[in-house]
């Protein structure tokens, strides 16, 4: 570990002189961990692909910016591919800021049912829901972001972030059902 | 609805297991694209990239290689110079083997005495050494070993030395001479004297 963190700042420092072998080992180093960030926000392989190269390039433009004392090389890369993510769901779909939600019972959804299924289908199931669904969904569930959080980082207020979670829930466990009904 | 629920944990748990695709090289190439928009001025210009140093050389070597091959293409193409290279070494040698004795010729046309006898060819009248090696004179040069050392290629044996004598190529339209185009006066008028 203690190696390997001391390659990552020798790539780094050829990443911050502009050096693109450097670069190119540094995105081949984090394309599976990037990759699969990517793949959550997104509709499918291609679209994902599309938000990595976007997020690499703002990446090595912005490279000089990471200090290493305050956090990891993965945790900042994350935050920019998610940023980028987003920033690709905003392009396509306005954030509607007037949906709130009031006190509903959570739907059940039977975890033996959801364990059945592989990470492949219920991907697809993610990707299937309304696209800022989606990314409350994947911020909240997946990445471990708070309402307050979310808002703030999509500009809506906490009230449609909930909103969006529970509506999220519903399709879901909606999904499940029909696909373990099959 | 404030923390993540179990089925939401294990969505997330599963989703970590995701097959990824396989499209590293691909999405490399356009990141290395915009960055050579975006950002030119790195060190090296690519994966496979020449620096500074690395033009240098790569021309140098260019040019040393366009080099040789023009002057081998020459060469070829002018087999002149192989063969005054291959023909002057073997002439200078068989003059320098010879025998340091005086040339036959000149002593032939040369007698001691400076008089031909009547009746006796020049020949005759050379010294008995002379006349030997007037008899053998191929004998002896053939005799001279480093001569069997020169190279016996058909070229040093057909063709002779220089002997190619060029052609001029014929002007003008055929039956005109130059004489045609010469101005001659039509009367001797303009020639004659002013006082006649």
């Amino acid at each position: 570990m203690i190696k390997q963190e001391s390659e990552i700042k020798l790539i780094l420092e050829g990443c911050r002189a502009n050096d693109r072998r450097a670069q190119e080992v540094l995105y081949r180093l984090l394309y599976k961990f990037a990759m699969s960030t990517a793949m959550r926000y997104s509709r499918d392989e291609l679209d994902a692909g599309d938000i990595l190269s976007h997020a690499f390039v703002r990446i090595f433009k912005h490279i000089h910016t990471f200090d290493e004392n305050k956090g990891t090389i993965y945790s900042w890369v994350k935050r920019i591919i998610i940023n980028e993510s987003l920033d690709h769901i905003k392009a396509r779909i306005k954030f509607a800021d007037n949906l709130e939600i009031e006190a509903v019972a959570e739907p059940a959804i039977n975890n033996a049912a959801l364990d059945r299924l592989n990470a492949s289908e219920i991907m697809t199931m993610i990707q299937k829901l309304p696209p800022a669904t989606h990314a409350v969904f994947v911020l909240y569930a997946v990445e471990g972001y708070k309402h307050k959080e979310i808002s703030e980082t999509l500009g809506i207020s906490e009230g449609t972030s909930k909103w969006h979670l529970s509506e999220a829930r519903k399709a879901l466990q909606q999904k499940i059902e029909s696909l373990n009904t099959v | 609805m404030s923390q993540p629920t179990t089925y939401e944990q294990l969505i997330a748990q599963k989703l970590h297991e995701l097959p990824l695709p396989d499209q590293a090289d691909a999405i490399w190439a356009t990141i290395e694209h915009q960055l050579n928009i975006e950002m030119p001025n790195g060190p090296t210009s690519g994966s496979g990239g020449l620096n500074n140093s690395n033009w240098w050389m790569g021309g140098t070597l260019f040019i040393l290689l366009t080099a040789i091959i023009i002057y081998f293409f020459i060469a070829k193409e002018n087999p002149r110079i192989n063969k005054s290279l291959k023909d002057k070494p073997a002439v200078f040698k068989q003059e320098q083997l010879l025998p340091n004795k005086p040339d036959t010729a000149i002593l032939i046309l040369t007698p001691a005495d400076g008089k031909i006898p009547e009746g006796k060819s020049s020949t005759e009248t050379a010294t008995p050494e002379i006349q030997e090696d007037i008899k053998n004179p191929v004998n002896e040069v053939e005799a001279i070993s480093p001569l069997q050392n020169i190279p016996s290629g058909p070229e040093l044996r057909t063709r002779p030395a220089d002997t190619v004598v060029s052609r001029k190529k014929p002007r003008g339209v055929k039956g005109i001479t130059d004489a045609d185009y010469r101005l001659t006066p039509s009367s001797k008028d303009s020639i004659r004297p002013k006082n006649e």
